[in-house]
């Protein structure tokens, strides 16, 4: 049951396959390239798919790992942001309290 | 390219890793960056991911002794120190000297002050490297530098796919530091001692503020429980899982508290944990709100996910087994989790990129390169699914154990509840 073909489509094609539809969606959807620069890599892909994808996955640039800690998006987030700020000096002793007794209070109910 | 391949095998090695960068534009100023040292290689490898400017590295010259780290180092353009304690003739002219060239082509340049790779929760006092080669370089004319610190934490530093997570503080802008410190007219270049002691206090008050710094294992561990039941507490899904920045960030925000204070939290945190403890139950699986039915749920999900991933798993397995025993027995030696932090991502990136290698050689060899470029594509896909799949099947434990253990707690439910509000208005009163 289990043949080459099986091997070839299921194991090896399929993985290809997702991995060219997704670098050719994410081509289009940068927007740091140009149209020329996006053409140029779709053409790339089409007529080279593994070594073209390769390249492109290769050559995308990095992106930034960090992440905003100090935000209000959440609850957690909220809380080191207010934490941050305290440390800073921004929040003095009746600001830090009352921030501190939102946050737990939508804890509280939450 | 090098911060390419740090972040690939970054990512290959920690499960989780978190960045966090306190704002600030690093992009045109000199930069020396300070780093705590627990994990040996890993440390560089991470701050090179985590930061915005791949640093050129200040490491000890034993390393350019080794073959193929030597051309590592080379490339990287590492800057070798010598230290006392190897021996061998070697003052460290050169060092400076070419660190100071460094600062003046305005790049990032990283130390770790410490000076030797520790396996304590806390910052030894650091060395006046950092400190005398900022001086040095603002002495010879490079304006504007910024000491940045950046602290590292590790779940386990000894073990693969665990999390970590990087902190950056915020600058320190040394010609304002200077001016502050020097009265004008004096010597503001490194030859002045107290003025390297501190700026060196500075330096070690700012790392101590990003970096895993308590007095014990069992003060990290405890305050780090804490800082997870808090911020579980405030979290919009309690359920989530905690981001370990976060939890890091608040963890050493606790270990700063006075001593007293932090007696009461730890208190705190122990009654709760004590309490969690003989219901058999963790506050992650209390939070969980996993019912039978989610559960089953998730069990239902695990399979749809398997059944799909299983042929590219057992390819994974297939190709990727040689590789995995031997990263496997190098955990098995008996050494410091600090030397492990080194061996282990270095065995496992050696070989798996072995592995590969030879795979893909053989792709080259039987269907040229179109052949190779697909089988370098498609064996991290098969590495991938392999780990996917065994990830998944921890996190189904962990939800199995949420939903064994809310349902046997049931009964003593709200006498916890209440247990944990007062732990959590405890610690939030203690913040």
């Amino acid at each position: 049951m289990i043949d080459d073909t099986f091997v070839l489509t299921v194991v090896v094609s399929m993985p290809l396959f997702i991995l060219i539809g997704f670098t050719v969606f994410d081509v289009i959807r940068r927007n740091d390239l140009s149209g020329a620069h996006k053409v140029g890599w779709l053409v790339v892909v089409v007529l080279l798919p593994a070594i073209g994808t390769l390249l492109y996955l290769i050559a995308r640039p990095f992106a930034d790992p960090a992440q905003d800690l100090d935000t209000d998006d959440d609850g957690a987030t909220a809380l080191v942001d207010t934490l941050i700020r305290r440390e800073r000096g921004e929040l003095d002793d009746e600001s830090f309290a009352a921030a501190k007794a939102e946050l737990f209070s939508r804890a509280d109910t939450g | 390219m090098i911060r390419k391949i740090a972040s690939l095998m970054v990512r290959g090695v920690y499960r989780r890793v978190e960045v966090y960068r306190a704002p600030a534009d690093l992009s045109g100023d000199p930069q020396l960056s300070v780093s705590n040292h627990f994990g040996g290689f890993a440390d560089p490898l991470l701050l090179i991911y985590a930061m915005p400017r791949v640093p050129r590295i200040i490491a000890r010259d034993v390393i350019w002794k080794i073959p193929v780290a030597r051309s590592v180092m080379k490339w990287v353009r590492a800057i070798p120190v010598h230290k006392r304690e190897d021996k061998g003739p070697g003052s460290n002219d050169v060092m400076f000297a070419s660190a100071y060239e460094a600062l003046e082509e305005r790049s990032h340049l990283m130390i770790f002050p410490e000076g030797i790779t520790r396996d304590e929760p806390s910052i030894a006092p650091i060395k006046t490297g950092a400190a005398r080669i900022a001086l040095g370089a603002r002495a010879s004319g490079v304006d504007g530098i910024e000491i940045t610190p950046a602290g590292i934490h590790y779940e386990n530093k000894a073990a693969l796919r665990s999390d970590v997570s990087v902190l950056v503080g915020p600058p320190l802008d040394l010609d304002a530091a200077v001016e502050q410190l020097v009265p004008a007219g004096e010597d503001a270049g490194p030859a002045n001692r107290a003025l390297v002691r501190s700026l060196t206090d500075d330096i070690e008050r700012r790392l101590r503020h990003v970096a895993p710094d308590f007095s014990d294992w069992e003060e990290a561990r405890t305050l780090t429980r804490g800082a997870e039941m808090l911020l579980r507490s405030v979290a919009d899904d309690p359920a989530a899982p905690v981001p370990v920045a976060a939890r890091d960030y608040v963890a050493g925000y606790l270990g700063r508290k006075p001593d007293d204070e932090k007696r009461q939290i730890t208190e705190a945190i122990e009654t709760y944990g004590d309490a969690l403890s003989d219901l058999d139950i963790t506050d992650a699986q209390l939070q969980s709100g996993m019912t039978g039915r989610r559960f089953l749920w998730r069990l239902i999900g695990w399979l749809v996910l398997s059944v799909v991933l299983l042929p590219f798993a057992v390819v994974g397995v297939l190709v990727n087994w040689i590789p995995f025993l031997v990263v496997k027995a190098v955990g098995l030696l008996r050494v410091a989790p600090a030397v492990l932090a080194t061996l282990k991502p270095i065995s496992a990136i050696l070989a798996f990129g072995l592995a590969w290698g030879v795979v893909g050689w053989g792709a080259f060899r039987d269907f040229g390169a179109s052949g190779a470029a697909l089988a370098l594509l498609l064996m991290p896909v098969y590495l991938a699914a392999v780990i996917v799949l065994t990830e998944r099947v921890q996190t189904l434990w962990t939800a199995f154990r949420a939903w064994r253990g809310l349902s046997r707690s049931a009964r003593a439910d709200d006498i916890i509840e209440v247990q944990r509000r007062e732990a959590i208005s405890a610690l939030s009163e203690a913040l």
